[in-house]
């Protein structure tokens, strides 16, 4: 058992480190340490001034300091969260007590704020930072930690995915600066930049595999999210999207403590659209039948003749669906001395989603040293491991509730009259208990930090850290399912590996009492590559691979043979190195000033543009430290931020400025090299130009605090993969030629609305606005990006993500046809894909959350709202669903449809053939307003209702604190969309469909809503 | 526990050196991925070069192309199809009307592109061959010429359409250049095939292990030239081929069958789990386990339904009542037939019997075809009229390569010739037989001109 040795190594050094505590005939200091409500506060430190006299109180609170000599002394209490008190003792040769009173504190200045390569405290911070504290990110069962970020912070929008097991969101900070390449933020865990793609495994079934869902939330200390230049700048070519720093927990000095925290939870569908029953689709296809001019019985697809047809009515999003349960348990342990601090935590997590079949399990364990065993030296170890099983079910266009809401109709069997199933149409439940497919993640996140202080106010660090993801996709269709006499496995197995190592020098110079000057000097460099079967490996059997290895090894022998095995060990290579330096001045606690540079080099650029530089400086003025506003009763904290700089964003495939050719699959038995790409040699970073200005304010005592920001960020350069003719044969290749505009307010504002003894209720509120256009495409149409499962375009003028659709203007009474606006506005009966206009947009106008917290006693009533004010939604489902009359389910919205001459009504006439609806070529054609929604909804996020038991009742108990919850998430959901969830990331091709497409719903599984019951104790 | 600070000190600074080394180091930046192997590694030999050229056959061969698509999409432009319940894209395609979107026909046009650019990328480099020199090129050129013959069939009107061709045809690709496209007129396209025809088949062997032949090349000359309605060059070409006693008649089971056809003159190959051809077929066709979306019709199914007509097997109508289906690719896997030995007779009997020559090899031709389809049981006198012999070629014709994909290719040579035969009775030259270009090539290039849209009926 490796993982068992550190922690026993540990606990044997705790142990002799207690020990060595002597007691002299000298005198002491005792006393507890409280919060205002009167619960003592364990781990705040007590120390004396100018000694290295520290201690930390115990699980009562209460501390002692021995072997002081006769004197005066000034103690100083500190703890996260509370403003640090100081208090002056008179020692004897007896024990004196002095107890402390902390106050909790809204705006710490002092609070310690995590920046790229280091801390800094919230007062010298310059940039735009929002911190999440890791609470926050637990509170909801979310199928990955960053869903939770939702509403938690101004400028971050997160538009989570789906309900499946595991699903990702979308994230965007700041408005969205990239068309073709990656527009997601930089995750870093603890110093690592770590694997985020979200296309490892492609859109296989219509889901794009998450690597973050691997992340434990529990494990999450705090989430700071790096917005601006002056933030993000230190992050360079990477860092024009937003970073998100994730900082896990550490042992804390003290006692040893045991957390444990346990939840169930129950699950269903937030919102779904309604479909019409058997007898109704019956009808309504006679009706478009006879509408068409036809005589007699309408044709039924599926092979079914109208008896037959009569006699069903399946339900399959019911047949599909089920009540989730999850259950999520976790254990911490901490301690820490001066020389050692520990953190260890095990999780196990089982979240069975709404959709039968489909669950996440997954377990993960981490440990975090830090060691100092000199002064001048100091270390710290950490170690993530995590790995989990999705199982996972088709969904969307892949199957399953995607067929519910599509192709599988009501009048559809299950099974046809023999038993068997029925199979001359789509059967989604024929998968269930078949289909054998399992997603296997693990990642291991490791790391190893030295520091080192050979003189005074120097320090000199290196790190050296490892991700490495493995994910195993494992797909087996047995027999019954393949059509076919033997089943079929197939296994795409990819180990991702990440190796970064960065060094850096800071030195503190304190000029005077007033100047200070820290410098930072760092460099560091990455290197990632996969091993990978990119084809995988796919061949007959009659069990999945992972249960029969010798079917695995006979069909690697066979694909073998005919040249066709594809491996590779450093596929998808990249190298990175990075040199950066970083000055920040302070005066007077007044004026702080930072300027930072870095140099990008990196293997994806091309070589007329290897290395970019990317510089910014950002600046803060304390108005309220100046004589004027000193005393002021109500202004107790104005601060003034401002900051410019160059990013860049490189999300982008290695190896596109070359022409590149690969080895694929085999023909003939022999092996196939294909040229893959368009080259570029002047590929490039796409460049950011941030400028942000900002204000933090605090009134009243701080009982009001909040930021105000304004920011204004061109991207030049933005990648465009697309603008080739099809006909060279290739449909794209990497262009940087947009120019993009993202200009945005935002606004956060906490108030402590009523704070009495033993009533407390605190507001929180955090909106923003952006402003997205794309200033230039260099001369590109609308469509020359576009294409895949994109319905959306991008346009000079228009914002990234543009509904580029035809104009519905309504129904004609007389004949029941539509009514079009052609380019010009001009009615016309003719359709056209030539009359498309920009008319919408997929970006909101507004997003933000409202949390509303009242405490009375132990009771706490935590709400969130979250929202999203403007821009559009595009049901691309429903074009098929409330148009033409095909093999598809028909949405009840139906009903308000044309009939018979003099009909005011929402839609057309029912027809079979969209030729009747003049110029249309096919149902998928039928892009128009007339599905075009007004996206716009708000949410009841997160309503918790807990319960901390009394402490002195827990200590009974001989516990530390103990609490009760129960957790509702989306249990209310308000918007004008008639067809299911109003939320919406659907399943994406690429990293453009994703920027392009996320409010465009495709049959796209709804999220869940779902209810948590839970406890959390520590001891 | 003792810690010894000098190895802490010591592997401090041999990482911090690893560190600077790996920042410093301009070759660190110069790592491209393994398996994206630069253009001159990748054909810096023969054996590079034999790669890439295979590269398009895995396209020539793939779902876009020849494993169904081609097939499909030509399916339901014909008249043999019963696409009442058709939609989405199929619906377009059968509707014949489609647009500038519709992913499945303009991946097909993108792919078939592809095919194209690989063939190129083997011509511009034969330098790197040694031996195998003039078998590439001709490969190549035989591909390249496949491949426009296809695109011009599909996206121009046919040969025949203006009287000096000088209607719009397709881009002609003949290197790799990455330029918009421009539509050449439907004479040069042609004339560019018959060029690269004609060097391909005097540059490839006579056998050439599953790859083009001279004989892949001549039967498809022979195609092209049919076509064209040029039938004395269409007899020259399938004469030469049908002569060269290479290709005989074999059983229709065994047409499309996993160990071949030996009628096969150019085929896409299978290969078990690696590459299994077809699969586009089997899954718009295949009929033993669920109703297939591609039914033909009654008058489809009432030709073939006479006494004696072994073909009979090849077609259900019992097994889904009220619907016929085909049973041709009811198989797991099997090589696809691009050109055989049966479209070639069928060639040279009608130019013979255009031309009013060679009739009695035509009449025999025929005969060969009859007593397969008849079990012996038909034929026609050898002294036969050229009337009758061409009413026997098209006749056969129609039910021969049912559902493979010709019978559109004949309704608008047969229309070029000024008679109509499309059953579903539109006018062979009506727009909607022409798919529309994809919006990429117009978004490319505004000047761009797409063909005129517009049902047929």
């Amino acid at each position: 058992m490796k993982k068992l040795y550190p922690i026993k190594l540990c606990l044997l050094m705790f142990f002799a480190l207690c020990t060595l505590t002597t007691y002299a005939q000298t005198g002491s200091i005792s006393g507890k340490i409280v919060d205002e409500s009167k619960l003592p506060i364990p781990g705040a430190s007590v120390q004396v001034d100018g000694t290295q006299k520290l201690t930390v109180s115990d699980s009562d609170g209460n501390f002692r300091l021995t072997g002081l000599t006769s004197g005066t002394y000034t103690l100083t209490a500190k703890y996260i969260g509370f403003a640090s008190l100081k208090q002056t003792v008179t020692v004897g040769t007896t024990n004196v007590v002095a107890n402390f009173n902390l106050k909790g504190e809204q705006t710490n200045l002092n609070e310690v704020i995590v920046v790229g390569y280091g801390t800094q405290t919230k007062r010298e911070v310059t940039g735009a930072i929002s911190k999440v504290s890791g609470d926050k990110l637990t509170s909801l069962p979310t199928p990955s930690f960053e869903a939770s970020l939702q509403g938690q912070a101004a400028g971050v929008q997160v538009t989570q995915g789906s309900g499946l097991a595991g699903s990702g969101s979308v994230i965007r900070i700041r408005g969205i600066g990239s068309i073709s390449a990656g527009g997601d933020p930089l995750y870093v865990v603890d110093g690592i930049p770590i694997t985020a793609d979200p296309f490892i495994s492609g859109n296989r079934g219509a889901m794009n595999q998450n690597p973050l869902a691997t992340i434990n939330p529990n494990d999450i200390e705090s989430v700071e999210i790096l917005k601006d230049a002056g933030a993000a700048g230190i992050y360079g070519s990477r860092g024009a999207n937003g970073v998100i720093l994730i900082t896990t927990k550490r042992g804390k000095t003290g006692k040893p403590k045991i957390s444990l925290s346990t939840k169930y939870g129950l699950s269903t569908y937030a919102n779904r659209p309604e479909f019409v029953t058997g007898s109704e689709w019956l009808q309504l296809r006679q009706e478009a039948w006879t509408n068409d001019g036809n005589t007699g019985l309408a044709p039924l697809p599926g092979g079914l003749t109208l008896a037959q047809a009569q006699q069903n009515n399946t339900d399959w999003w019911d047949i599909l669906t089920q009540t989730g349960k999850s259950n999520d348990q976790a254990i911490s342990f901490s301690q820490g001395t001066d020389k050692i601090k520990t953190y260890i935590s095990a999780n196990y997590s089982d979240n069975e989603s709404f959709l039968k079949g489909n669950s996440y399990e997954r377990y993960g364990f981490r440990t975090n040293f830090d060691i100092k065993p000199t002064s001048y030296f100091s270390t710290s170890i950490n170690v993530g491991y995590d790995k989990g099983t999705n199982q996972r079910v088709n969904a969307a266009w892949g199957g399953g509730l995607g067929e519910a809401m599509s192709t599988a109709l009501p009048i559809y069997p299950v099974y046809n009259a023999d038993g068997t199933f029925f199979s001359n149409g789509a059967n989604p439940a024929r998968n269930l208990g078949l289909l054998d497919w399992k997603t296997r993640n693990s990642r291991l996140l490791a790391g190893v930090v030295m520091e080192l202080k050979p003189i005074k106010n120097l320090s000199l660090k290196g790190s050296f850290n490892m991700d490495n993801l493995d994910v195993q996709d494992n797909i087996f269709t047995p027999a019954s399912l393949n059509n076919s006499t033997i089943g079929n496995a197939t296994l795409y197995p990819t180990k991702i590996f990440n190796r970064t190592f960065s060094g850096t020098a800071t030195y503190d110079w304190l000029i005077s009492d007033k100047h200070k000057v820290t410098t930072l000097i760092g460099t560091e460099s990455q290197f990632s590559y996969r091993n990978s079967y990119p084809n995988g490996i796919n061949g007959p059997a009659n069990e999945p691979f992972s249960e029969n290895k010798e079917n695995l090894y006979a069909a690697m022998q066979n694909l073998a043979n005919s040249n066709s095995l594809l491996y590779y060990s450093g596929n998808g290579r990249d190298t990175f190195a990075s040199l950066f330096a970083r000055i920040n001045y302070s005066y007077d606690n007044k004026y702080y000033l930072q300027v930072l540079a870095r140099r990008d080099g990196s293997s994806k650029f091309g070589p007329e543009n290897k290395y970019g530089y990317f510089p910014a400086a950002s600046a803060s003025w304390y108005i309220s430290q100046e004589d004027f506003l000193k005393d002021n009763k109500v202004i107790s904290n104005l601060k003034l931020r401002a900051s410019y700089g160059l990013v860049g964003s490189s999300n982008f495939p290695s190896a596109q400025y070359y022409q590149q050719f690969q080895f694929s699959g085999s023909y003939n038995g022999q092996p196939v090299l294909f040229p893959t790409n368009v080259a570029n040699p002047s590929l490039r970073w796409e460049e950011g130009r941030n400028m942000d200005l900002g204000l933090d304010f605090g009134l009243f005592k701080d009982r009001i605090t909040g930021e105000f920001s304004y920011y204004r960020k061109t991207t030049k350069g933005a990648l465009i993969n697309g603008g080739i003719s099809p006909s060279t044969g290739f449909g794209s290749g990497y262009l940087n030629v947009g120019e993009i505009l993202n200009e945005g307010v935002e606004l956060s504002l906490n108030t402590t609305n009523i704070q009495s003894k033993n009533f407390k209720w605190v507001t929180r509120l955090n909106v923003s606005k952006n402003y997205n256009e794309v200033v230039s495409l260099d001369g590109l149409t609308p469509d020359a990006v576009g294409g895949g499962t994109n319905d959306t375009r991008i346009a000079e003028g228009y914002p990234i993500g543009t509904n580029f659709l035809v104009r519905f203007k309504g129904v004609d009474p007389n004949d029941g046809l539509p009514i079009w606006l052609d380019k010009d506005g001009f009615e016309t009966k003719t359709f056209s894909l030539d009359n498309r206009v920009p008319v919408g947009k997929i970006l909101p106008d507004y997003v933000g959350g409202l949390t509303n917290t009242f405490s009375f006693k132990g009771f706490e009533l935590n709400t969130l709202f979250t929202f999203a004010i403007g821009g559009n939604l595009y049901d691309a489902s429903a074009k098929r669903q409330l148009g033409v009359v095909t093999d598809w389910n028909i949405r009840t919205d139906i009903a308000n449809r044309w009939r018979k001459p003099g009909d005011i009504a929402d839609f057309p006439r029912l027809t079979m053939s969209p030729g009747t609806y003049d110029g249309l070529s096919s149902e998928w054609q039928y892009n128009s307003t007339m599905f075009l929604y007004d996206a716009t909804f708000v949410r009841l996020r997160e309503v918790t209702l807990s319960y901390a038991l009394p402490a002195n009742f827990a200590n009974k108990l001989r516990l530390q604190n103990l609490r009760l919850f129960a957790t509702g998430m989306n249990l209310l959901t308000f918007s004008k969309y008639p067809g299911g969830d109003p939320e919406i990331a659907r399943d994406f091709e690429n990293p453009q469909d994703r920027n392009m497409s996320p409010n465009v719903t495709y049959l796209t599984t709804p999220q869940q809503k779902s209810i948590t019951f839970g406890l959390s104790t520590s001891f | 526990m003792k810690i010894n600070y000098k190895n802490i000190l010591k592997s401090f600074i041999v990482l911090s050196v690893i560190t600077v080394v790996g920042t410093g180091c301009e070759k660190f930046l110069e790592t491209p991925p393994l398996e994206s192997i630069p253009k001159e590694q990748a054909i810096a030999d023969e054996t590079g070069l034999k790669a890439v050229m295979n590269s398009a056959y895995q396209i020539v061969g793939g779902g876009n192309m020849f494993g169904g698509k081609i097939q499909v999409i030509n399916e339901m432009l014909g008249d043999q199809i019963n696409g009442t319940l058709l939609t989405g894209d199929f619906g377009e395609i059968f509707g014949r009307k489609t647009s500038v979107f519709g992913d499945y026909k303009n991946g097909m046009y993108t792919d078939i592109y592809q095919s194209i650019f690989r063939a190129n990328t083997v011509l511009e480099n034969l330098d790197k061959a040694i031996s195998m020199r003039d078998n590439l090129e001709g490969q190549a050129k035989f591909i390249r010429a496949l491949s426009h013959f296809q695109l011009v069939q599909f996206f121009a009107q046919p040969y025949g359409f203006t009287s000096d061709n000088s209607h719009l045809g397709i881009p002609i690709r003949l290197t790799t250049s990455i330029d918009p496209g421009v539509r050449a007129p439907v004479k040069q396209v042609y004339d560019q095939i018959i060029t690269d025809l004609k060097i391909a088949e005097l540059k490839l062997p006579d056998e050439n292990g599953g790859y083009a032949t001279r004989w892949a090349a001549k039967a498809l000359l022979a195609k092209v030239y049919f076509q064209m309605n040029d039938f004395a060059n269409a007899y020259l070409y399938s004469n030469q081929v049908i002569t060269s006693n290479k290709f005989i008649l074999d059983t229709y089971i065994s047409r499309f069958s996993e160990a071949g056809s030996k009628e096969s003159i150019f085929k896409i190959i299978s290969t078990l789990s690696a590459y299994e051809a077809g699969g586009e077929l089997r899954g718009q066709f295949r009929s033993d386990f669920n109703l297939p979306t591609f039914r033909l019709t009654a008058d489809f199914y009432a030709s073939v339904n006479t006494t004696n007509d072994t073909r009979k097997v090849l077609y259900d109508n019992v097994k889904y009542p009220g619907f016929i289906v085909t049973t041709k690719y009811n198989k797991d896997r099997f090589e696809v037939p691009v050109i055989h030995l049966t479209e070639i007779k069928l060639i040279r009997a009608e130019s013979a019997a255009e031309t009013g020559t060679n009739l009695t090899v035509a009449a025999q031709d025929i005969n060969d075809i009859l007593a397969r389809a008849y079990n012996n049981t038909r034929s026609i006198p050898l002294a036969s009229s050229a009337s009758l012999i061409k009413t026997n070629a098209r006749f056969e014709r129609s039910i021969e390569m049912a559902g493979e994909g010709n019978r559109i290719s004949e309704i608008k040579r047969i229309g070029a010739k000024g008679e109509n035969i499309d059953k579903r009775g539109a006018v062979w030259n009506c727009p909607g037989l022409v798919l529309q270009f994809p919006q990429g090539e117009m978004a490319s290039n505004t000047s761009f001109q797409r063909n005129p849209e517009g049902g047929c009926n």
